[in-house]
């Protein structure tokens, strides 16, 4: 009997194949393999998912919109030109947050070696701030996240994190079951956990 | 004993006091409670600490067309979650560009006219034009260095063939077979055998290229088993 198809062989398709649906409708697992398969649908689903994010940790870190866009773009650039370094086992945003931090890191430098070149007189200028602050690109993760929970769940915790309220409040104040509200809360939360965990990997 | 309900660990992680008394027992003395009720507490924290600043906002548009543009791609690659056809076209033409100058010229025009300079020709005859009604990229599986395309004309009586070009791919151990296959990879038609570095192949009438839109060239043994090898060399997708 032959063996038919593969394995490799159904993974070296599904990007192919994947051009049949549409990429909206992949899981972000979905988007990093054909992303790392070279599907360039892949890059712009992972834009669309991911450049507000990416974007956002730049211009907060940056405080300047221009790098904060040259940034995103070579974000982009560069993880597709470094895809082969991709390993599609680990989260994509958690892998572009890496080459964000990089990035970043480097407008950082760039700025401050133009400082010490302006101030030539200065024999050593310290830089102490971190490139990105602490707890920002968390801080963000979790926003971009939240942006992208459906409803009700966002609602669901909306109320949860910023109102205080408790389960069975939020149950009675948007007339859904207590068991709903109980598994959204669950799951919701254990998304945006991943989500960070991946994150901390990444740094 | 029975650990606490996850969706109980995730009430408490939200600062909510529940649980009865042998819940708060059994989490007191559980670690893999503990650690869940400590990881999720830990994202409670970081999602609390979020204030309207950090919402996202939206890269402008023009980093798009920016890394569209560094990057070389299709102007019809749009990051708008969905599937645009057209995307698949630059690398068809590229690939043509390298493999088969003769299916780049074809192309440009978005015609064929049969008997134009191709080995592949046969005879003198003269044949009715034929439009380019799909393309393919075909990339190699892992493990194969080739590349290849794939158009499909159509003439004005109706035929339709299946014109391939193959580059690379020398150690093939047995002989080449050009297939369609299914979305669903479950179900193939054999097209025949490619010899050389281009082939032309008629396509059985009642073929929907909708419903077989993978080309696939194999590298068959000689085992007398006309099944596929499941060796696959090449393949791409039919932007019909």
């Amino acid at each position: 009997m032959i063996a038919w198809p593969t394995v490799e062989e159904e993974a070296a398709l599904t990007s192919s194949v994947s051009l049949l649906r549409d990429p909206a409708t992949w899981d972000d697992a979905e988007v990093g393999r054909a992303f790392g398969a070279g599907d360039e649908a892949a890059l712009a689903e992972a834009f669309r998912r991911w450049s507000a994010f990416v974007h956002t940790l730049a211009l907060r870190s940056l405080r300047d919109e221009s790098d904060a866009q040259d940034v995103t773009q070579q974000v982009f650039v560069n993880a597709w030109r470094g895809r082969a370094g991709y390993d599609p086992a680990r989260a994509l945003p958690g892998w572009l947050t890496g080459i964000a931090r990089n990035a970043i890191t480097d407008v950082h430098n760039r700025r401050s070696r133009q400082r010490r070149d302006e101030l030539a007189a200065v024999a050593t200028v310290e830089t102490t701030s971190e490139p990105v602050a602490a707890g920002l690109a968390e801080r963000l993760t979790v926003a971009d996240e939240l942006s992208r929970l459906g409803e009700p769940q966002r609602t669901i915790l909306t109320l949860a994190f910023y109102d205080d309220l408790t389960h069975d409040q939020i149950s009675e104040r948007l007339d859904l079951p207590l068991g709903t509200v109980k598994s959204h809360i669950r799951r919701s939360l254990v998304r945006l956990r991943d989500r960070l965990e991946v994150e901390d990997a990444a740094c | 004993m029975r650990h606490v309900d996850p969706e109980t660990l995730a009430l408490i992680a939200l600062g909510e006091q529940i649980g009865d008394d042998d819940e708060r027992t059994h989490l007191s003395r559980c670690p893999q409670c503990t650690a869940d009720v400590a990881a999720l507490a830990a994202t409670v924290t970081v999602a609390r600490s979020v204030t309207a600043a950090d919402e996202p906002a939206p890269a402008p548009r023009q980093v798009w067309e920016g890394i569209r543009s560094e990057l070389g791609l299709s102007a019809d690659l749009e990051p708008d979650g969905r599937v645009t056809p057209a995307r698949t076209t630059p690398p068809v033409v590229a690939t043509r560009r390298r493999s088969a100058p003769w299916i780049a010229a074809a192309a440009a025009a978005g015609v064929v006219i049969g008997g134009v300079g191709g080995a592949w020709v046969t005879g003198n005859r003269t044949e009715p034009a034929a439009t380019v009604v799909a393309e393919a990229t075909l990339d190699p599986l892992p493990g194969w260095e080739a590349t290849g395309g794939a158009v499909v004309e159509e003439t004005e009586d109706g035929v339709r063939e299946l014109v391939v070009s193959f580059e690379g791919g020398d150690d093939v151990g047995g002989y080449r077979e050009v297939w369609l296959i299914d979305a669903d990879v479950t179900r193939l038609v054999s097209l025949g055998v490619l010899v050389g570095s281009t082939g032309r192949f008629t396509l059985p009438p009642g073929v929907d290229l909708v419903e077989f839109p993978v080309v696939d060239i194999s590298d068959e043994p000689f085992d007398g088993d006309p099944a596929h090898s499941g060796d696959s060399i090449l393949r791409g997708l039919l932007d019909a």
